[in-house]
């Protein structure tokens, strides 16, 4: 077999950081360098890391390369021949995003030293994998290289065992791990009904599964034997971490209730773990019955762990776990176990079995005092047996058959549809960056919606008398009346006979390399229908001529949970197949927003979306563009407007959540913000609304989608992710999230209503898993 | 022993010539060019490299001939390399292709570098003809002889040959060397891959380099005068004619296997395909560049059509949001003579009027030294290169004020040239002089060592009639170099122009340096933030100093002041500092001494004036010690504050003895 060089991708990694995944990694160098079978082994690490390769290096010995990613200042562009590349402040709210992108550099920087992995793992949290994935796609680079996610847990997948405030970066957090789950090349999944558990939580289709690959990685170390049971009355310990969806809570109730039903038991309950968070703590601490409390003692970690162990039950009693490496290790010390079998890590299939190995118990309270009680009266139980698989990278794998380029009869034609309207002006700059393109296959469609300008019909007249002569691939279509942009774009729609559409503005301009770029990676993967330039926004053709952008706009393609709150999905331009519009219409009944109420329902159909790393759309900042006009009453209406067009019922995985997002009722203050008349009156809406509480998903849905555009108004501009004109000292969506927070926080009547969103989507939550 | 091995075209040789011929010559050089893009994808590594080793060979073949370089390019197509090759300073491209409809793009829009383009393109069957009995420096093909049978290659090297002045050079950038030459069918029309070392005529060298360009090995042939043939290996484009390395035809061969083992797998591979019916393949390709060329149509089209409109537009009063029309940044002028930056504050000397200074625009310390001395003055720019006409404009008025000598202060490659044709122009009626301004510690910067050694060089050529430094002892590195140290002067102020003496006291200090290591910037502002005396200070540098390091200073950031800036901002300071870590004679030391600020500077070793009680008061030893600098700053502070007139006493007859060695070394080293 050829060597193969993985380079694994992490921020966790024993013994430099805690935590099981960094020791599920280091297991695996370790072995797979014990078996030695020519794979050489690279670590990635993201740039906050402050350990050093060198330490790393020399901890394996030299046999393991380790790199750190390239930190940029908050400013710093990146350019190389694959184009100009977003700086870190350019991503303001995900700053996944950003790390997903400064690793991808890194690696498309060690290509360029001539180091090619043939493996790159990633860990599903925080959708590291998004730009890798984006950049092999689109033939940008890693193309020979096999992008893998390994399952340990996403942040997603967390979050309705954990309480906590959704805030904008986590809902894209959300995004970015659902995408790169969902088109990562291989999937390793640690334990059978992890997949399934993450397939069916964000809708993804059963196909899905078939990229999941089942290895059960190098948990512990194996004990050489078993070691020897102590004597006398054991303990009841927690050794995990006071942590919500560790459920520290059920562990005291259930104590509390055994050390009641059994008084002849002596022992104690111990909690000998961190703290992840004492608020929970202190709840915790409150469920303890006074006479009891002598008995639980909250002593911290412990030194000799295995020691401790081994004297006692160890109960882990948690909701959720992919694989729960204390369990191992308490067993291996000789610890009998007592396990939630709620919980995926040890429900059957595991290797976890009630009665052989451990007992477990339903999750409920009752559940567990009796299996506390089987722990204290039955003997020692076997160790668990478990077989760590080969990993991936070490097995002989069929390549996907890259799909062969045969010769093609015709390259596929690309329409590109400007609608003008008195911007005339601008368009030798839009047509000569078309003319610019590398692109050899394109056609123009030019609709002018009615432009009133005398310079306008001077310039129409010149594009018309080229369209008639009909050899510059132009075509010019004058409407009668002003129809609108929507309207325009579908007029447009319907002449253009190319199998690819690109909508432009007037005013906008596209990179030489996008439309080619574009076109050959839908032509690779059909299973993707749109790919969305990364946008610089550009104040002058000077500007634009040296890619220097004033302020950039960043998407994540096909979002269907954010993209219900802000248009993350794509700017206007895009690279669409036609035959999307077989069925999809721009809404001629918007009067903004057309792009984004397009994209939300592709998205909402199941269409994916690729997206450049580079910037490749710019957008023309000037007095009176479209977004600029905006006010925040418009933009409820639009947004209202918006969520009416939605098919129903909203599709599987779609996060719900999303609407707290409205009411950013726990943003971080950020000083004192301007004042606005406009406050009283949306405060005023907002204290008026009464939530009614329901149970029933479609209701609650109703009622959320009829309240957002009362109770937002504020956020649009950072909604729409793009900040309106007028050099301001700080970005208004600053000043706009100053002012709702402030606000709101003085209306008591929105917090229980906040609330009541909570726990509607806690259950939602819930009842899938 | 490889000689066995025949290969052909499928048609046979002579057809496949001819069908090759017929395609160059009905092939449209737009349609090709948008052919050549389209296949091109993304990124042409070959192309930048081709280009890379071209234009060293060029500049390798001008440094030894030190003239205007003529180059033939022989297969030049569309013009691929003509643009860039033709823009390059000094050297008259030409491009010759049999094919009149390939060269089409060229002659119709010929960049400006290649007019008048009837000189400069030729077409026709015959080349020698074609060309009208020039000759050539450099003659070059690249991906030509590609396209002929390897009967008629060593045949066309000897026509080439006479294309190429006596002790030119004929370079090919060419297929891999094969053992023997095969046919390969690879890519649509089909080509040859020639074993070269095995064609060259009798009485070539021929210089093999492969891997120089990813897909193509280059060659270098030469005369040599005997008979036979030799070859060496290719050391480099920038050493085309180094014969360090020969080789024997059985290395090249042995070298070349691997190649021909490759064809061997490819050719069988694509025997064993389904044979490809070549006439439909033919009939295909037409149909591709029919496409091809309608494309390139509406391109050409859409282009124009954005032209027009921009020009529509431009006709117009400017909207209020119009987008401001794209200017590239302005080129500086080629050169400046006695502009008032350089004259206003000169000695004025009589006996130096026919002494030009030559110096660069962009360079100010230098631009400052030669600004203060007696004589003319040319500002030349740095910034890009000056093309033969702006060089001998710049003679010409040489010649015509009247200068008799010239001195040239610093080094570039447009100093260079100007030097050396301004000897060719004037021979020996002018005395050229060159004043190198840096110091040996600098020599770390390969650009300072190489400019020195190139100085050295010209004197020995005897381009340059005298060198001299401003750093003493150097003339024990070349016997060449003039033996005293030429001394900058300070400007030339009237006593108005000066700090007045009753001034109090500002509490504020300048570091007029860049922030880098030999500047020493970080211990000068240190050592100003531990001086009670500062509580102001100017700087000119960008830095960064971490938070715990901050201190209560007052820091101004003044970037880039201009010289009547400099002096304003000097004349508000009770102290300017300079303690760098190596230094020749800083300029703004001068300034400071003339506007009577005092000024802390490193030894600088200038013979005499080592001695002198100002130099001894404001030079420091340690420079790299905060507690050194911040001790100087006191010592001559506190002096400024107790006798303010005992300093400028000081500071003048400094100035005194200093403007008077200055003058007279000035003296020896022009009559020198």
């Amino acid at each position: 077999m050829s060597p193969r060089r993985v380079c694994l991708v992490t921020d966790e990694l024993y013994p430099f950081t805690a935590g099981g995944i960094g020791r599920i990694l280091h297991n695996l160098i370790e072995e797979t360098l014990l078996r030695d079978q020519g794979v050489e082994m690279h670590v990635l690490l993201p740039s906050y890391m402050t350990v050093s390769p060198l330490e790393v290096e020399q901890y394996f010995d030299g046999k393991v390369k380790a790199h750190v990613a390239k930190a940029r200042s908050d400013w710093e562009v990146s350019f190389d021949e694959g184009g100009t590349y977003p700086p870190p402040s350019a991503f303001t709210d995900t700053s996944c995003h950003a790390q997903s992108l400064e690793l991808l550099l890194h690696l498309r920087r060690l290509a360029a030293e001539g180091t090619h992995f043939d493996v790159v793992e990633f860990p599903d949290y925080r959708g590291w994998a998004f730009c890798a994935i984006q950049e092999k796609r689109l033939g940008c680079g890693l193309t020979g290289t096999e992008i893998v996610v390994r399952l340990h847990s996403t942040a997603g997948i967390l979050a309705p065992f954990e309480r906590q405030v959704l805030t904008k970066e986590q809902l894209g957090c959300f995004e970015f791990e659902r995408k790169a789950l969902l088109d990562a090349d291989l999937v390793i999944a640690h334990i059978p009904g992890i997949a399934e558990f993450n397939r069916s939580y964000y809708g993804f289709a059963r196909t899905w599964l078939d990229k999941v690959l089942q290895e059960f990685p190098p948990v512990a170390p194996k004990p050489d034997m078993v070691p020897l049971r102590g004597e006398g009355e054991r303990d009841l310990l927690f050794v995990t971490k006071i942590q919500p969806f560790k459920r520290t809570d059920l562990f005291v109730r259930g104590v509390a209730s055994f050390m009641r039903s059994f008084p002849e038991y002596r022992g104690n309950a111990v909690l000998a773990c961190h703290t992840a968070n004492t608020a929970y703590q202190s709840y915790v601490q409150s469920l303890i019955p006074e006479d009891l409390k002598p008995r639980f003692i909250f002593s911290g970690p412990n030194k000799d762990r295995d020691a401790l162990m081994r004297q006692g039950i160890v109960v882990i009693p948690s909701d959720y776990e992919s694989v729960n490496l204390t369990a191992y290790e308490a067993s291996a010390a000789g610890a009998t176990l007592v396990l939630n079998g709620a919980c995926i890590a040890f429900a059957p299939g595991s290797p976890f079995i009630n009665g052989v190995n451990c007992h477990t118990f339903n999750g409920s309270v009752e559940g567990l005092v009796d299996a506390i009680e089987r722990a204290w009266r039955s003997p020692a139980l076997r160790p668990v047996e478990w077989t760590a698989g080969v990993p991936y990278w070490e097995k002989e794998r069929k390549k996907p058959e890259a799909p062969a380029r045969g010769r093609k009869a015709a390259l596929p034609r690309v329409s590109v549809l400007i609608t003008n309207h008195n911007l005339g002006r601008f368009l030798p700059e839009t047509l000569a960056s078309i003319a610019d393109s590398n692109y050899p296959e394109i056609e123009i469609i030019v609709v002018d919606d009615a432009s009133t300008s005398a310079f306008d019909h001077e310039v129409l007249a010149r594009i018309e008398e080229d369209a008639n002569a009909g050899l510059s691939g132009v075509k010019l279509i004058r409407n009668l009346a002003n129809r609108g942009l929507p309207a325009s774009r579908n007029i447009g729609l319907r002449v253009a006979t190319g199998d690819y559409v690109l909508p432009l503005d007037a005013d906008d301009c596209i990179s030489p390399t996008f439309i080619r770029m574009a076109v050959e990676a839908l032509e690779r993967h059909r299973e993707f229908d749109v790919v969305v330039p990364s946008t610089g926004y550009f104040d002058s053709d000077e500007a634009r001529a040296q890619r220097r952008f004033i302020d950039y706009a960043l998407f994540i393609g096909d979002c269907p949970s954010l993209g219900m709150v802000a248009n993350r999905l794509s700017c206007a331009t895009s690279l669409m197949r036609r035959s999307l519009f077989d069925t999809f219409r721009y809404n001629e009944q918007m009067t903004s927003y057309e792009d984004w109420d397009l994209y939300l329902r592709l998205s909402h159909a199941g269409h994916r979306f690729l997206v450049t790393n580079a910037l490749h759309f710019h957008y023309r900042r000037r007095k009176g563009s479209m977004i600029s006009g905006v006010n925040p009453r418009r933009h409820q209406e639009l947004l209202f407007q918006l969520h009416q067009n939605l098919s129903r019922p909203l599709p599987d995985g779609v996060q719900l959540a999303a609407f707290m997002l409205l009411s950013p009722v726990f943003e971080e203050s950020r000083g004192s913000p301007p004042e606005q008349p406009l406050v009283t009156a949306v405060s005023a809406a907002v204290a008026a609304s009464e939530v009614p509480l329901r149970y029933n998903v479609v209701d609650t849905l109703n009622s959320t989608l009829k309240r957002v555009p009362a109770v937002h108004g504020l956020l649009k501009r950072a909604a729409s992710g793009l900040t309106p004109e007028g050099a301001e000292a700080r970005p208004a969506r600053y000043a706009l999230v100053d002012l709702v927070n402030r606000t709101l926080k003085s209306v008591p009547a929105v917090h229980p209503w906040v609330k009541q969103v909570v726990k509607t989507t806690r259950k939602l939550g819930g009842s899938r898993g | 022993m490889y000689k066995d091995i025949k290969s052909e075209g499928p048609a046979g040789d002579a057809a496949q010539m001819s069908e090759s011929l017929h395609f160059w010559k009905t092939t449209n050089g737009h349609s090709y060019r948008e052919l050549a893009r389209v296949r091109e994808g993304q990124g042409n590594v070959a192309r930048g490299q081709q280009e890379r080793v071209l234009t060293s060979l060029i500049r390798s073949e001008q440094r030894r001939l030190d003239r205007t370089l003529s180059v033939l390019e022989f297969g030049c197509g569309f013009g691929q390399h003509a643009t860039y090759i033709s823009q390059l300073s000094r050297v008259r491209y030409h491009g010759y292709d049999i094919s009149e409809s390939m060269t089409e793009p060229l002659r119709l829009e010929p960049p400006a570098s290649l007019l008048p383009v009837e000189e400069r393109i030729f077409c026709g069957d015959d080349p020698l003809s074609a060309v009208g009995g020039r000759k050539f420096d450099v003659v070059f093909t690249v991906s030509t002889l590609v396209h002929n049978p390897s009967e008629r290659i060593t045949g066309m090297l000897e026509t080439l040959g006479q294309l190429v002045l006596p002790g030119g050079v004929l370079v090919l950038v060419e297929n891999p060397l094969m053992p023997t030459s095969v046919w390969d069918s690879a890519k649509h029309p089909g080509t040859w891959l020639h074993a070269y070392a095995d064609l060259l005529p009798e009485g070539w060298d021929l210089h093999h380099g492969p891997g120089l360009v990813e897909t193509h090995d280059v060659y270098v042939l030469k005369r040599h005068g005997g008979k036979g043939r030799r070859y060496f290996q290719l050391m480099g484009p920038e050493i085309p004619r180094d014969e360090s390395q020969p080789l024997t035809l059985e290395t090249l061969h042995a070298r070349a296997t691997p190649r021909l083992l490759e064809w061997a797998s490819r050719t069988s591979k694509a025997m064993s395909a389904p044979a490809v019916n070549l006439e439909a393949q033919v009939a295909e390709l037409t149909a591709q560049l029919a496409v091809e060329t309608e494309r390139f149509e509406r391109r050409q089209r859409l282009q124009a059509l954005s032209d027009d409109l921009a020009r529509l537009r431009a006709s117009r009063v400017s909207f209020p949001d119009a987008p401001v029309a794209y200017t590239p940044p302005s080129s500086p002028p080629g050169f400046v003579h006695n502009a008032a930056l350089d004259t206003r504050w000169a000695f004025d000397l009589p006996h130096f009027g026919r002494v030009m200074h030559v110096f660069h625009q962009e360079w100010h310390g230098i631009r400052a030294a030669s600004g203060y001395l007696p004589g003319q003055k040319l500002a030349i720019t740095s910034e890009r290169p000056l093309d033969e006409r702006e060089l001998r404009a710049a003679i010409d008025l040489i010649d015509r004020s009247g200068c008799r000598s010239v001195m040239v202060h610093g080094y570039s490659n447009n100093a260079h040239d100007l030097m050396v044709l301004l000897r060719r122009a004037l021979g020996s009626s002018v005395r050229i002089l060159s004043v190198w301004h840096g110091s040996t510690a600098q020599f770390h910067f390969t650009f300072e060592l190489e400019s020195f050694a190139q100085l050295v060089d010209l004197k020995r050529r005897g381009v340059i009639d005298a060198l001299a430094t401003v750093k003493p002892g150097m003339h024990l590195l070349a016997r060449e170099i003039f033996p005293k140290t030429v001394l900058n002067l300070p400007p030339r102020l009237s006593e108005a122009e000066r700090t007045p003496r009753v001034r109090g006291l500002t509490r504020t200090v300048l570091i007029p340096t860049p922030n880098d290591w030999r500047k020493n910037f970080y211990t000068n502002l240190l050592a100003c933030q531990a001086s009670p005396r500062i509580s102001d200070i100017y700087v000119t540098a960008n830095y960064r100093l971490p938070e715990p390091l901050k201190g209560s200073r007052r820091i101004h950031h003044v970037s880039r002041p201009s010289r009547t800036e400099m002096f304003e901002l000097i004349r508000r300071c009770d102290i300017v500092l300079n303690a760098s870590l190596s230094e020749c004679q800083p300029m703004t030391g001068l300034e400071s001494l003339a506007l009577r600020i005092p000024y802390v500077h490193g030894p600088l070793s200038l013979g005499a004036l080592d001695s002198h009680p100002y130099q001894q008061l404001a030079q420091v030893a340690g420079v790299d010690s905060v507690e050194v600098v911040s001790t100087a700053i006191e010592r001559l502070v506190s002096l400024r504050e107790r006798a303010p007139g005992e300093l400028t006493q000081m500071m003048d007859d400094y100035e005194q003895a200093l403007v008077a060695e200055a003058v007279s070394v000035l003296e020896a080293f022009v009559q020198s």
